[in-house]
């Protein structure tokens, strides 16, 4: 008990300065690209040619002129306050449009969570179990297949099954639960295939170790020994790739928001690029980055659950 | 309920060929005398273990029958065979820190014996507890929460042959008791399983290349290399009168006997030497023993395999 | 193990296609992949345009080898960029250790706090489009995970007793880095390399298809993607093919790191046998 504490403590530690790290970053980011944004804004009208002093008044208004670390201090003040700033095209607060698109993308990824754990623990156990059946060898050569079509590939063949073919499902769009079916299934079948993969082999690894020779000689069968032991030991390479999958799914999926024209935050970074919105941008950055690095967070202490060995490492 | 095997032989098909592990091997293990296996690492004799409660990889091949009373146990299938490891025949494998399930709680993995018997969780709980306590863990409550990792060697020794007898076998087969322990721990392990012996008066057949265990805790020593048998007798008459050339080199090579170590190295299984698997290591070697595999001799209440032996 | 060997084979076989095609394909290609024929948009089959036409009339066969030029070099030689800046710190944190080695592990997990394709595309917007923004992003978003495997592999390798033996017979650090380190960490790495040529394609299909990597006259299979969409119901092709070269490249690069894992872990299967 005192052992799990003590990881959960350190790994939440360690996560500060990561995250401070990812700030940083997402700043940095944004410095590098932006130009000079005093210049730009003097310059939105285009039949006006602004003096170089009018630049100037500009620039110490936006506080420009100021050391790095005090605009980086300005920019964490803010953030602090749940203000990332306002988007350079449209004057919307970044903070505010990031959360209105928001469950849209959460609800993406959330189903494309579910879809991967479930068929990925199910596919697993079953080509574990039923290991070099026909079963097993038709679905490694699908699921290899399957993972080789890029995703908007998929999404395109998808589209032209489901909505051009058998006209079940909407193209395009975010009103009802079914026109999430397609994009959910188009950024997750090839995790999933991946999962399946790495499930099984992790399974049948853990079935060449030593522990499994004293299960058997209980007088366990097989597939009890894959549930009951094998199981617990193969998931932590599994998880660790869900989560990373489900934390790059929170940032948003372009590709498939675009395809399908979901309104998420993967389109809003698009849009954000193509505009070179680089407070937005910045906004963008630091939200994946700390979507990601907290989901990485969680699915770190649920490994150190399944396996105790983990806690004690740190 | 005798243990007995008829020509056994061991193949395992590799990359990089077929290797016979085990050959033509009889043998039969009385339950009233502890038999103890001794040979050096690859004589094959943790194969022999395993092939008895048919837990070899998919790649052996197995000819040969083995029973256990009038059951056939190499005819069963593998349903069957459940049945019979750890209610009939239970294992205590090689390696304790390696040989527990290092993400589940030592209580949880005996429990577990028991509730493959059908038994209820509060009496599956009262079993372990009793059942560590008679392995003379001091605090049983404390082990049974501990992870594997928590444990040390012995203990895990010990906890290993908790879940062998859990479910009061007729048989326990021992598989390299004491490799990689120190003294201390072996003695222990000795201890156990005299403990163990009284308590619950199963057959045990003790694989070792440990010769100061067998000697100690077995009645009847067979000594095997590379997948043969070579000598088989009662403890005692092993040890003070070794009769085949290699059982002698083991002997000699013990500690307190001056250490003097045996020529030649155990040979590759892929390229086993024709005639007596020993000729080439053997100070007695002759034409004959190059040529010609050595039949059995029954010496008494013993046997050996070969030629300078008559 | 037969089988095995020969869906190996066929793996490097189409790989070395997708290859020789990038490579040569100013000469095998039967059209210039930019000439637009505005009469002929559309075709099917024929014997000038083997797998017809796009939109604008232009020869998709000859667009498919081009895009297997720009798409299998970017990817390669981003690849190769990113292999050599995370193998560079990966073996420097992992040799130094201590506190250099933590500062330099502190840097990597910050930029593997960001998701590689939010990161790719973040970098791209600010930079701008274009091929050198593109490896800029691509190797900025991906030296850390690589860094991070040598590093791990090299801690390991070098707590090996050999290396403390080469170390006692006075090697120095390069020599011992170079010829004990390197061949031990090789097989993994090849893994990687593999599979991250096989992301790294993928990325550079996807960026392109968003109009964030190569811009649009230029042959890619994204941008052929990109530019099918509104066609594609009028003659499949146009999106199936560059489609399929990308699965079929994909294919291959698994199959590939397949056959590597099996030969990483070939020796622990008989670890239980005897």
């Amino acid at each position: 008990m005192r052992q799990t504490m003590l990881y959960t403590i350190k790994k939440l530690l360690w996560t500060v300065p990561i995250l401070v790290g990812i700030t940083f970053l997402a700043f940095g980011l944004g410095l590098i690209a932006r130009g000079d944004p005093a210049t730009n804004r003097a310059s939105a009208d285009p039949d006006y040619i602004p003096t170089e002093a009018e630049i100037q008044a500009l620039r110490e208004e936006l506080g420009l002129d100021d050391p790095v670390l005090v605009q980086y201090g300005r920019w964490m003040a803010g953030m602090v306050r749940g203000d990332l700033g306002q988007s350079l095209i449209d004057d919307k607060p970044v903070l505010g449009e990031l959360l209105r698109l928001l469950p849209n993308t959460l609800l993406l990824s959330v189903l494309a969570l579910a879809v991967i754990a479930v068929a990925g623990l199910a596919g697993g156990l079953l080509l574990a179990l039923f290991r070099d059946s026909v079963l097993d060898l038709l679905g490694r050569v699908l699921l290899v297949l399957l993972m080789s079509v890029p995703g908007f590939c998929m999404a395109y063949f998808l589209i032209w099954l489901l909505a051009q073919k058998l006209h079940i499902l909407p193209t395009s769009g975010a009103e009802s639960l079914a026109s999430f079916v397609m994009p959910c299934l188009a950024v997750s079948i090839g995790s999933a295939c991946v999962v399946i993969r790495l499930l099984r082999s992790s399974i049948l690894g853990e079935m060449g170790k030593n522990y499994v020779l004293t299960a058997q000689a209980k007088g366990l069968r097989r597939s009890q020994i894959i549930l009951r032991h094998g199981l617990r030991n193969a998931l932590t390479p599994s998880v660790s790739y869900v989560a990373n999958t489900f934390g790059g799914l929170l940032g948003g999926s372009m590709i498939t928001e675009s395809v399908f024209s979901v309104p998420g935050i993967g389109s809003y970074a698009l849009a954000a690029i193509n505009n070179r919105d680089y407070i937005a941008i910045q906004g963008y950055v630091l939200f994946t980055g700390f979507a990601f690095v907290l989901t990485c967070l969680l699915a770190d202490l649920l490994c150190a659950w399944l396996n105790p060995r983990i806690r004690l490492e740190g | 309920m005798e243990l007995k095997i008829q020509d056994l032989c061991v193949r395992f098909s590799t990359p990089s060929g077929e290797i016979p592990a085990v050959n033509h091997v009889s043998l039969t293990f009385s339950p009233d005398t502890v038999t103890g296996i001794i040979g050096e690492t690859g004589s094959g004799k943790s194969v022999l273990g395993l092939s008895i409660l048919g837990l070899l990889q998919s790649n052996a091949a197995v000819s040969g029958k083995i029973f256990l009373g009038e059951r056939e146990l190499t005819a069963l299938s593998q349903r069957e065979l459940c049945q019979v490891r750890g209610r009939d025949i239970a294992l205590v494998a090689q390696n304790p820190a390696t040989s527990l399930n290092p993400s589940l709680r030592v209580g949880r993995q005996i429990e577990e014996v028991f509730r493959l018997r059908g038994e209820r969780r509060a009496q599956r709980r009262a079993h372990t507890l009793e059942l560590l306590r008679s392995m003379a863990f001091s605090d049983p409550e404390r082990v049974a929460r501990a992870y594997p990792f928590e444990l040390s060697g012995g203990m895990c020794q010990r906890a290993l042959t908790a879940i062998a007898v859990a479910a009061r076998p007729r048989w326990i087969i021992a598989d390299e008791p004491t490799k990689g322990l120190d003294a201390v721990v072996r003695n222990q392990v000795y201890d156990t399983f005299c403990t163990v012996r009284e308590q619950y008066r199963a057959g045990f057949l003790v694989i070792t290349h440990d010769l100061l265990l067998a000697r100690k805790f077995c009645h009847r020593i067979v000594v095997m290399y590379c997948g043969r048998i070579l000598e088989v007798n009662t403890a005692r008459e092993l040890f003070e009168h070794p009769r085949h050339p290699y059982t002698q080199g083991l002997i000699a090579s013990l500690p307190h006997l001056g250490m003097r170590s045996m020529a030649g190295f155990s040979p590759a299984f892929t390229h086993q030497p024709t005639g007596c698997v020993f000729h080439p290591r053997c100070p007695h070697a002759r034409e004959r023993c190059r040529l010609e595999e050595p039949g059995e001799l029954c010496l008494g209440e013993g046997r050996v395999a070969c030629h300078g032996c008559t | 193990m037969k089988r095995k060997q020969v869906v190996c084979y066929l793996a490097l076989a189409v790989l070395g296609v997708f290859l020789l095609a990038g490579l040569a394909a100013p000469l095998i290609a039967p059209w210039d992949p930019n000439q637009v024929n505005m009469a002929n948009g559309l075709a099917g089959p024929s014997p000038e345009h083997w797998l017809g036409t796009d939109h604008l009339g232009r020869d998709l066969l000859s667009r498919l080898i081009y895009g297997s030029r720009s798409s299998v070099f970017i990817a390669f030689f981003a690849t190769g960029c990113t292999l050599m800046v995370g193998m560079t710190i990966g073996l420097i944190s992992g040799y130094l250790g201590g506190w250099p080695d933590q500062l330099i592990q502190a840097v990597v997990h910050i930029f593997q706090g960001i998701p590689s394709t939010a990161f790719v595309v973040a970098v791209l917007g600010l930079l701008g489009p274009g091929l050198r923004s593109l490896l800029i992003a691509i190797v900025v978003s991906s030296w850390a995970g690589f860094s991070r495997i040598v590093r791990n592999q090299v801690l390991e390798v070098r707590e090996l007793h050999y290396i403390e033996g080469a170390r006692a017979m006075g090697a120095g650090s390069v020599y011992i880095i170079r010829r004990h380190i390197l061949p031990n960490i090789l097989l993994p790495l090849l893994v990687l390399i593999a599979t991250r040529i096989g992301s790294t394609v993928l990325t550079v299909a996807a960026m392109s298809y968003l109009g964030l990597g190569l811009r649009a006259p230029a042959a890619d299979w994204g941008i052929m993607i990109n530019d099918a969409k509104l066609y594609y119901l009028r003659y499949a092709p146009v999106l199936l093919a560059p489609a399929a070269c990308l699965t079929l490249f994909c294919l291959s690069i698994h199959l590939i790191a397949d056959c590597l894992r099996d030969r990483l872990d070939h020796d622990d299967g008989g670890a239980r046998m005897l």
